[in-house]
């Protein structure tokens, strides 16, 4: 024992540090515990009882009917419905928010005329409220008044602004339009802060080499700031169920259905309840089996998507 | 360093040809949507000095000239009537900032000071399991977890906190585990131990050390964390909505008085609207630049 003792010695030193560790991840850890684990673990079981408590499958058959057979299974919206516009939601991320936002900030990096100005302009939609900015963007794609239409008329004085977000057809892609008003300002500070810690010389020795802007985005930088661009994938990916446009913060009635998505259609179900003043189990639950079935498709998905981004070799400098 | 500086500033500032046809067009567009940004934001100003009532009221405006009517003159009452007949559950736009304004304080010291503390034992300490720790931590970092909502919902119930306004946020505030604790190990990954040894020989203890020398170096990056979730709790709505109805702050309520427009006039919601933008433009005004500078991400491999 005392020769174990004099093999691994803690001296004071070490002690304090372990306490200072210790004592200062134990709130976190419970707190990690309780808000994390805990709350999964509560959800994963609440998703195999019913309002009662009792055990059942029925919660997972919902939520199949719902998802398969939505005419069939009458509720205020459909999660099939949901799935479908979260997916283009995420795909709208990264096919389009994703080059929009890298594109923007290299040239902000590379200081185009004004850069200071557009970079401050560009990152207003993250400071503003979103019930600012989705009161003034539907007051002007209002088939009345809207400022939209007013310009539009003065090329097409026949043109009569359709009522987008009445009509199920138009209602995402509006709120898509939205979006992408608004989207240069994501992942802004990120980007542009990888960027800015490129070192010069690299530039210097492509524009010695004669590359152009192209070759230079694509070939230099986009390597360069690959770590903190595969993060943000994975952590785009891995909400990608929760992918969704403000579609709380607009006024919509006549498309509801339509517009739905899954994490809109969890908060609809829990809040419809909750608003009310009491925590309805049977929604609750429901809301769990849906939440878990989507979790285990979405899983091997993402384990899927982090492994092939881990394959590109990250550049160190 | 002078010849750096002077480096910087030629390969930056020396366009070749190329690089001038292509900036020209990005100029072009990036103008163009500058002002699809601004333009809203004034025509929003303008419309909330209109009158309410009257031939000249906004309605009339905008029926007979249209969407971009300016007003006969500037009717600033529109404010004082947002700041005192806008209300959620009994709760004025007074009130509402009273309550931004707690939230912003607990969530600015208490919530952002554990994924600090955390980001930084991680970062800086060795201790045993701290390589599965961490492992584990990016791991539910990067699993999507849906529907907890309900359990959530259930569970603040259970431990007493619903609708109890900073009750709740300090109690779920001790998130140490978010995503933002692999910004802040990013940022003290970065930084040399050296100094800290110093305070050691010195005689200074780890949270000395913490205190006077590891969070002065990363505090230009938290600084521009802090802002940016600043921006983010003072346009938080959805947890007070959920969780805090009793509370509303100036986003949850502005949210749920949005009939309000309909009731006494859009002016009057506008004004409020563009009240709600006031305080966060400012600070971004004195903060834009510093935030700008400072923040990078640590990776999420190893």
């Amino acid at each position: 024992m005392d020769k174990e003792r004099q093999k691994k010695p803690i001296n004071d030193y070490r002690r304090k540090q372990l306490m200072f560790v210790w004592g200062w991840l134990a709130i976190p850890i419970i707190a990690w515990a309780v808000f994390y684990w805990y709350l999964n673990l509560s959800s994963f079981v609440g998703a195999f009882q019913d309002r009662d408590g009792f055990w059942t499958l029925q919660n997972f058959k919902d939520v199949w009917v719902d998802i398969f057979n939505p005419s069939q299974f009458a509720r205020s919206s459909s999660l099939a419905v949901g799935f479908k516009n979260t997916l283009s939601y995420f795909l709208l991320t990264i096919c389009v928010e994703f080059p929009i936002q890298i594109v923007t900030c290299y040239f902000l990096y590379k200081q185009i005329w004004g850069y200071k100005f557009f970079r401050y302009i560009f990152y207003l939609p993250a400071i503003i409220s979103g019930i600012v900015l989705t009161t003034v963007f539907q007051a002007f794609i209002d088939p009345d008044i809207g400022a939209i239409q007013e310009i539009v008329k003065m090329f097409n004085p026949e043109f009569q602004m359709p009522t987008l977000m009445g009509s199920p057809d138009t209602a995402t892609k509006t709120i898509m339009t939205y979006v992408i008003w608004t989207c240069v300002c994501g992942n802004m500070l990120l980007v542009c802060g990888a960027m800015n810690r490129i070192p010069v010389d690299v530039l210097e020795a492509a524009r010695l080499d004669g590359i152009g802007p192209g070759r230079e985005l694509i070939n230099i930088i986009l390597p360069l700031i690959w770590p903190t661009l595969s993060t943000l994938l994975i952590l785009t990916c891995t909400g990608f169920l929760s992918a969704s446009g403000p579609i709380l913060l607009f006024n919509t009635s006549a498309a509801d259905l339509e517009i739905t998505t899954i994490s809109y259609w969890i908060w609809d179900k829990v809040y419809a309840t909750s608003s009310t003043g009491n925590i309805d189990n049977g929604v609750n639950n429901l809301v769990s089996a849906a939440g878990l079935m989507l979790t285990v498709v979405a899983v091997p998905i993402i384990l899927a998507i982090r492994k092939l981004l881990d394959l590109v070799p990250s550049v160190e400098y | 360093m002078k010849k750096k500086t002077k480096d910087t500033a030629y390969i930056f500032m020396e366009k070749t040809g190329a690089e001038k046809v292509v900036h020209s067009i990005m100029f072009v567009i990036f103008a163009a949507y500058a002002l699809t940004l601004v333009f809203p934001l004034l025509w929003l100003v303008v419309q909330s000095v209109f009158p309410t009532t009257g031939a000249n009221s906004y309605e009339h405006a905008m029926i007979q000239n249209g969407p971009f009517a300016l007003p006969d003159g500037l009717h600033f009452e529109n404010y004082l009537s947002a700041l005192t007949t806008m209300k959620e559950r009994n709760v004025n736009i007074i009130g509402m900032f009273m309550n931004s304004a707690w939230f912003i304080l607990i969530a600015e010291t208490w919530c952002l000071f554990w994924p600090v503390m955390t980001g930084y034992i991680f970062a800086k300490y060795k201790f045993k399991g701290k390589e599965i720790f961490y492992s584990v931590i990016i791991f539910t970092l990067t699993i999507p977890v849906m529907g907890t909502m309900g359990a959530m919902l259930r569970l603040v119930d259970n431990l007493g906190i619903y609708d109890k306004g900073p009750l709740f946020v300090i109690v779920t505030g001790v998130n140490g585990f978010t995503s933002s604790f692999l910004i802040y190990y990013g940022i003290f990954k970065g930084l040399s131990w050296d100094y800290a040894e110093a305070v050691f020989v010195d005689g200074g203890g780890n949270f000395t050390a913490f205190i006077r020398v590891m969070l002065p170096q990363a505090m230009p990056a938290i600084a521009a964390m802090m802002v940016k979730a600043l921006i983010g709790y003072w346009n938080e709505y959805f947890q007070f909505l959920m969780y805090m109805p009793s509370t509303p702050t100036v986003a949850s309520g502005l949210y749920k008085v949005r009939e309000f427009a309909t009731r006494a006039g859009k002016p009057v919601y506008y004004a409020g609207l563009v009240m709600t933008m006031i305080p966060v433009l400012i600070l971004y005004g004195f903060m834009a630049e510093k935030m700008m500078k400072n923040l990078s991400i640590g990776g999420l491999k190893g």
